[in-house]
């Protein structure tokens, strides 16, 4: 492939990607997608694949078998999408190596299995099922980010500029000075998706005042949070949308200078987006004077160790420079010294997927999706025993109880709900009767919760509210850097302290320690870790003081969960 | 910290009182610039602000989240700051609880015990209960290395050690380990601390606030020693230590932080080098040879057997080489003696081929045998670096610090030429490693793109700069290249950046021209041809125009630690006190009315009172064996200096001394001088001993007595005085300080230079005010408002003038471009 020269060149590769993947749908042949990626490589998507290859060649069906990325539906997977011709393309879920002859032969026989379709892509119904944009799950979604997952190849640049990809970026550097362009972020209002919620432009703006040369634009894609997994799905799914917001933030920052920070355990997603930049580099749309321009960008991966800490800003800048991954203090903040000592923008995964749409339509055009201060669309991932797990994109302001029951499908069978806990590791959970409130970052911090980066986990009767609160506490305990004392030996001691009640030696005045040592360890601590470390126990103690006072008073864990029956019996054994 | 950047004041409130300070400091610095002392553990001098241990919060008043930490927070204008709200002392109260819950709190049994931060904030603070109390966790000693262990539930993981080890050492052989509560200190894959980059310099434990990393070497409690302040007497560098002792025995070394050139850091031999002033095989009695044997005898006895033989030998037959590690005193009494005594100007230094090719491509190219400037340049004004010579962190270890600190903090660039492979290579933004015997040639390589660029700015246009200019013909660089092996684009980028001041590209200069690039080195440590490539790194300097100005110039490390002081003192053929010809008739007949008159009447044995100083040179270190072999020097007089870390002293030196009649040695340890030497003296070392040492950048320090000397031993300026008096000369200055007030008095670029002044610091020659404060010396000390740290900040803010400038000392025409190939010993005056 010869870099494209210049724009022309471009747009003549572009038509020609638009015909081809025009074709492609009104051919005479049967075009068969598998979703493959993390997710639904675990469920067996790959020996599905397997299979249907091997199928087709024996059935001699003329296929265009293509792999595609995962779509968010996690409680599908492996799922199989199927254009016979003339007919429009339906989804299965669920097809594993024991339903794929069941399918393929019902397909040879012209039979569609409605009974194991999510629906299909036609705005009526077809034979007998539902268009896929009215599937319970998908119905509510606002899909901007995962438009075209799982309809593109991940691996295909060719895929992605057929659907439109990289026309922000042509429009960011043809038709828009780089002031412009954080002009349209920040009318947009973009807020940062990797948990803060900070304006992205008005960060992008500090970045291009800070004096000092060179300057870095980093994607933050550690995610190493517990429970959520929507920055690994999307840049699995479509890699090329990430890369083309680094390209566009690079632009706007007016430096060649790109990283993606992603975590070493999200093997495939570090895999897909290496093979995005490496296809880049080759249409040239990366590397120096790009479409003939005095645009020059590199973009480097960097791949993270394990340590949740290191999706802290500047514990992430540290790693990337090869040192131990610890934050540090601020001011400085990092748009003034960051990578190098240099002015370095940082933001998550989601955040950078947003802009090229901001560019494309105008960040007015942003603003109007969501709320007035929680502008546009968010990813969201639930974990816990609700009917349809997997990652959902919103419009900002749908209620809580919108998102978990009609659009998660609400608790599974025999599953009674008590709470949800918001915020990952960094705030507290809500009570069912908390659960119109709106899905922003403002709303659900004022009730003690919090948006973080869009992970929940639904939980019900059968969790305990001090066992939760000790996992999420020594989550953050063992995550701790070490750096800072109030963090490294107060998370601990609230850890033992929540060990003792849940053994049943707990003391009415232990929840007074907590609250004390809480507030210093909040008030104390270094970075983002320390500072809400004890959030979840806080509000734990909030939502459920109940359970406290059956574990501290009664020495009785409601939930049946807690050791402490077992402790009891022993101490009164040595007695 | 905004070192170098002009001083803008701001006004703050502390603790209700207005303070001005200046714009970019912390917190805590202020606070201890005007004296309120706020607790902290993470904070170090010089190390990167940390900001983890949190005890030093303070309250910024009328603010959400006032709470912050003092060491790394910067001050604001108007900013109101409460050291002691509730508030704050609740918060320390909480992270010391957090502390001891697993702090094995062994007090009796721990080194650190008394001086232990955390010790003392537990009793400031009164932490007794503790509501987090539980079954402590322990674990056992780890030997980092036979000099170093680690105990993990002592530790606070205060980062001090892994930063110093990092930032400062260069090396960064210790890091944390894991994280949360498990952290620990220690190395990659829990190798023994030896077999790893480390250095050995015990600096991790020197930073620890607490007794987590301790010294294997040490087992006594800190309050049952006595402190003495002193510098070290095993480089050049001249770093002061702290010398801990009792019953006569140095127990450690420890530091002084924010005093001397060193700010209070040192290196393996600072810290642990006290063993070899200690060490058993030390000379303890005077010897004389019966045949093939030496044998001990009174001290006395030896002295009068010395004047005696020497009696015999007055005039050229005579000749004396001085220590460079002798104190300044000494060896101004040596080269008294040997000229005013026995009449002769046969002195010269024990010093190798190599340091005497230093220190002439230096009197060659600048007119004085000295550095042109001050490492302490390197805090403010140096903005890049060439480092040449065998690895300036084995030589001159302290000074490789400041080029990691300031590559750090002020990003300095750094150009290394060496074949040694350590750290600072890696680090460097070119590493050349030229083949041996060709480091000349690249430099001068470097010269020439220098000038193809355009980038000359010659300090000097004489007609030695044409004909320099001219012999470059033969340094092409392709071929140069080609001949070495070395990357032609290396060269290049190293004479860019040279020439740069760091920027690396020739662009526009500013109005003053490129920033200050500074030449370090330590071709003295190395054979070959020093001369040359000496001479080399001086024209590029004088090509750069990087000579004359603050950060710039070439400092030359030339190993003992009082080298640059020997010379200074007139342990030259050629040069009296000060480096004032002996020719010239005005100097010899000033030094005359104050020497010869010590002469007693009455005339001993036929030993005639001296009536005029000799006015010919003298012989050289070279031609004194020359003439040994000729059987015109029969008697000589060696201060030798061994020990561990000496170089080797020359075989054909050596051969030479046979051949004597009479060769007296003044000693510390056995070595190959005392095995040729017909009388011993046993001789004091550097911690035994009052006096002052002239550091490699012209500094002078005090040197304090800590422990006495072993035996018999007696230092030197004691003994040559007693050998003088028995030949009827009286020379009788009861203190070093007394004869440094006759140096100051004599020489003309001591000036200034007295023991009180010294008590305050050290100072660097020359000193222009001679009253008050001193310009140009690094001042340091408690007694300032805001101890060491406001007046180092005074430094960074003001600038140091300390650079060796063409008007004082130095004048344009002694400074030349040199050629190599051609110069011819220089040991006759100019
Ligand atoms: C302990 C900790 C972990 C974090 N992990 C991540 C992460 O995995 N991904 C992320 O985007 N941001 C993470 N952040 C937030 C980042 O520090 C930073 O605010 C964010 O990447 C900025 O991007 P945004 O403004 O687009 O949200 C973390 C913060 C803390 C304190
Ligand atoms: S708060 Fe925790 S994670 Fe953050 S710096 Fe301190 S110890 Fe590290
Ligand atoms: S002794 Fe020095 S070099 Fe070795 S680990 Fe300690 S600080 Fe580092
Ligand atoms: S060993 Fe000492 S200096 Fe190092 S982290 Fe522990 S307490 Fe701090
Ligand atoms: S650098 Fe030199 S003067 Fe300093 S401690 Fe080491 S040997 Fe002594
Ligand atoms: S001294 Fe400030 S946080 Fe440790």
């Amino acid at each position: 492939m010869a870099r494209l020269a210049d724009r022309q060149a471009f747009e003549r590769y572009a038509a020609e990607a638009q015909a081809r993947w025009e074709r492609l749908w009104a051919g005479d042949h049967w075009v068969i997608s598998v979703g493959i990626s993390e997710c639904s490589i675990a469920k067996g998507a790959l020996e599905t694949y397997r299979h249907l290859e091997l199928l087709l060649a024996q059935e001699g069906i003329p296929a265009t078998l293509r792999r595609v990325g995962c779509a968010g539906w996690c409680f599908a997977e492996p799922f199989v999408e199927v254009r016979a011709p003339g007919a429009p393309p339906v989804v299965y879920g669920n097809v594993t190596t024991d339903r794929v002859p069941d399918l393929v032969h019902a397909l040879k026989r012209g039979e569609v299995k409605s009974e194991w379709a999510l629906g299909a892509r036609a705005d009526e119904p077809f034979a007998g099922v539902q268009p896929l944009s009215q599937h319970p799950f998908l119905a509510r979604q606002r899909r901007l980010l995962f438009a075209d997952a799982g309809v593109i190849d991940p691996e295909s640049i060719d895929d992605y500029i057929a659907r439109g990809g990289y026309r922000a970026f042509l429009k960011a550097l043809f038709e828009m000075t780089p002031d412009e362009v954080v002009a349209e972020v920040k009318a947009s209002n973009l807020r940062g998706r990797g948990g803060a919620g900070f304006p992205a432009g008005i960060k992008w703006e500090s970045g291009r005042r800070t004096q000092a040369w060179p300057k870095y634009v980093v994607v933050n894609s550690h995610e190493g949070e517990p429970n959520v997994f929507k920055d690994r799905r999307l840049l699995e799914t479509n890699p090329h949308l990430v890369l083309e917001g680094l390209l566009i933030g690079c632009y706007a920052l007016e430096t060649p200078y790109g990283y993606n920070y992603i975590g070493g355990e999200h093997a495939l997603a570090v895999e897909r987006f290496q093979e995005a930049v490496r296809q880049a580099y080759e249409l040239g749309l990366l590397g120096d004077n790009i479409l003939g321009t005095s645009f020059s960008c590199h973009i480097r991966v960097r791949t993270g160790g394990g340590a949740y800490i290191c999706g802290e800003g500047s514990a992430l800048m540290y790693a990337i420079m090869g040192q131990r991954g610890q934050p540090r203090t601020k001011p400085p903040r990092s748009v003034e010294e960051g990578l190098w000592k240099r002015p370095t923008v940082l933001n998550n995964t989601e955040t950078f997927a947003s802009v090229p749409s901001i560019v494309l339509n105008g960040g007015a055009w942003y603003a109007s999706l969501g709320t007035e201060q929680s502008t546009g669309t968010k990813l969201v991932t639930i974990q816990g025993p609700v009917k349809r797990l997997g990652v959902a994109e919103i419009e900002m302001g749908m209620t809580m109880r919108e998102l978990i029951f009609e659009v998660f499908g609400g608790m599974r069978e025999g599953y009674r709900f008590k709470g949800v806990q918001t915020g990952g590791v960094s705030a507290g959970p809500l009570r069912e009767d908390q659960l119109d409130v709106p899905v922003d970052f403002d709303s659900l911090t004022e009730l003690g919760g919090m948006l973080g980066s869009g992970g929940f986990v639904v939980f019900d009767e059968s969790v305990c509210a001090v066992d939760f609160a000790r996992y999420l506490m020594a989550f953050n305990r063992y995550e701790s850097c070490s750096k800072c004392n109030p963090c490294r030996l107060g998370n601990p001691a609230l850890v033992e302290i929540l060990d003792r009640i849940r053994n049943g030696f707990g003391r009415p005045a232990d929840l007074d320690i907590i609250r004390e040592g809480a507030k210093h360890i909040i008030e104390l601590s270094l970075c983002g870790l320390g500072q809400v470390a004890p959030m979840p126990l806080l509000g734990m103690m909030k939502a459920f003081p109940e359970e406290f006072d059956a574990h501290i008073r009664e020495k009785r864990c409601p939930a049946n969960v807690c050791p402490i029956r077992e402790a009891a019996l022993v101490a009164a054994g040595d007695d | 910290m905004a070192v170098g950047s002009p001083a803008r004041l701001v006004t703050v409130t502390i603790n209700g009182q207005q303070y001005t300070v200046p714009e970019g400091m912390t917190i805590l610095e202020a606070c201890r610039m005007v004296g309120i002392e706020v607790p902290n553990l993470c904070y170090q001098p010089l190390l990167r602000p940390w900001g983890s241990c949190r005890i030093c919060t303070v309250e910024i008043l009328g603010r959400r989240g006032g709470l912050v930490e003092s060491c790394a927070a910067q001050v604001r204008d108007g900013m109101e700051i409460s050291t002691d709200s509730p508030a704050c002392e609740e918060s320390r109260k909480f992270v010391l609880q957090m502390y001891l819950v697993d702090h094995a709190l062994d007090c009796p049994t721990c080194d650190k015990s008394g001086e232990c931060y955390l010790q003392d904030n537990t009793y400031y603070h009164n932490v007794y209960a503790n509501p987090y109390r539980r079954p402590k966790i322990a674990g056992p000693y780890k030997h980092l290395s036979d000099l170093i262990d680690y105990k993990w539930e002592r530790c606070i993981i205060c980062s001090r050690c892994t930063r110093v080890c990092d930032e400062v050492i260069g090396v960064t052989a210790i890091e944390v380990l894991k994280r949360g509560l498990e952290a620990e200190i220690g190395t990659a894959y829990g190798m023994d601390l030896r077999d790893t980059t480390c250095t050995s310099c015990g600096m991790c434990i020197a930073v620890c606030p607490v007794g987590a990393l301790t010294d294997r070497k040490f087992a006594h409690h800190p309050w049952e020693l006595d402190a003495t302040e002193t510098v070290c007497g095993f480089c050049d560098v001249g770093c002061t230590l702290n010398v801990e002792h009792n019953r006569g025995l140095v127990r450690r070394v420890t530091h002084l932080w924010e005093r001397g050139v060193n700010y209070g850091y040192t290196c393996v031999r600072g810290k642990w080098g006290y063993e070899q002033v200690q060490h058993p095989d030390r000379l303890e009695t005077a010897m004389v040879r019966r045949g093939d044997e030496l044998v001990a005898v009174p001290l006395d006895e030896a002295l009068d057997l010395v004047a005696e033989r020497l009696r015999r030998y007055q005039g050229d037959r005579f000749a004396a080489l001085a220590s460079p590690d002798n104190t300044n005193e000494e060896n101004y009494l040596l080269q008294l003696f040997t000229r005013a005594v026995m009449g002769t100007n046969n002195i010269d230094r024990l010093a190798t081929r190599s340091q005497g090719a230093v220190d002439r491509a230096l009197l060659d190219s600048f007119g004085l045998p000295v550095s042109t400037n001050s490492v302490q340049e390197m805090f403010t004004h140096s903005a890049c670096a060439l480092v040449v010579g065998p690895s300036i962190g084995d030589r001159a270890p302290v000074a490789s610090y400041w080029l990691y600190w300031s590559r750090n903090y002020r990003e300095t660039k750094t150009v290394v030429i060496s074949r040694d492979d350590y750290p600072l290579c890696h680090r460097a933004e070119v590493w050349i490693r030229p083949p041996e015997g060709t480091e000349a040639a690249v430099i001068n390589a470097m010269a020439r793109v220098i000038l193809d660029e355009g980038l000359a700015r010659p300090a000097v246009q004489s007609s030695t700069f044409q004909e320099w200019v001219a012999s470059l013909r033969d340094y092409e660089p392709e071929r140069v290249a080609s001949a070495t092996g070395i990357p032609i684009e290396k060269i290049r980028r190293a004479a860019l950046l040279y020439a740069t001041g760091g920027r690396g590209t020739p662009g526009t200069p500013g109005d003053e021209g490129y920033p200050p690039s500074v030449i370090y080195h330590t071709l003295a440590h190395q054979d070959g041809d020093v001369y040359a490539a000496a001479v080399a790194l001086n024209n590029l300097a004088l090509l750069t125009g990087n000579a004359g100005r603050p950060g710039a110039g070439v400092i030359a490390f030339r190993g003992p630690a009082n080298a640059q002081g020997t010379l200074d003192m007139g342990c030259h053929p050629a040069f009296l006190p000060g480096y004032r010809p002996v020719s010239d008739r005005e100097a010899r007949r000033q030094l005359e009315a104050a020497w010869l008159p010590r002469w007693s009447a009455t005339v001993v044995d036929g030993f005639e009172p001296l009536r005029a100083l000799p006015a010919t040179p003298g012989s050289s270190l070279e031609q004194m064996i020359e003439a040994i072999e000729a059987g015109q020097i029969k008697a000589m007089y060696v201060a030798g200096s061994s020990h561990e870390f000496a170089p080797p002293i020359e075989p054909r030196l050596l051969s030479a001394l046979e051949k004597l009649e009479f060769l007296v040695v003044e000693e510390c340890f056995p070595s190959p001088l005392t095995e040729r030497a017909h009388i011993v003296l046993p001789a004091a070392m550097f911690m035994e001993k009052d006096g002052t040492f002239t550091n490699a950048d012209r500094t002078v320090q005090r040197l304090r007595l800590a422990v006495d000397p072993p035996g018999d031993a007696r230092p030197s300026w004691w003994l040559i005085q007693e050998i003088a008096r028995r030949l009827g000369y009286q020379l009788a200055f009861s203190h070093p300080s007394l004869v440094l007030q006759e140096v100051t008095h004599l020489t003309p670029i001591y000036r200034g230079i007295i023991f009180p002044r010294l008590e305050r610091g050290p100072l660097t020659w020359p000193v222009r005010g001679l009253a008050g404060p001193a310009e140009g010396a690094v001042r340091l000390g408690a007694t300032v408002p805001g101890g060491g740290w406001a007046i180092w900040m005074e430094q960074a803010f003001g600038g140091v003038e300390s650079a060796l400038q063409f008007d004082d000392g130095l004048s344009r025409e002694r400074v030349r471009f040199v050629i190599a190939e051609q110069a011819t010993r220089t040991d006759e005056e100019r």
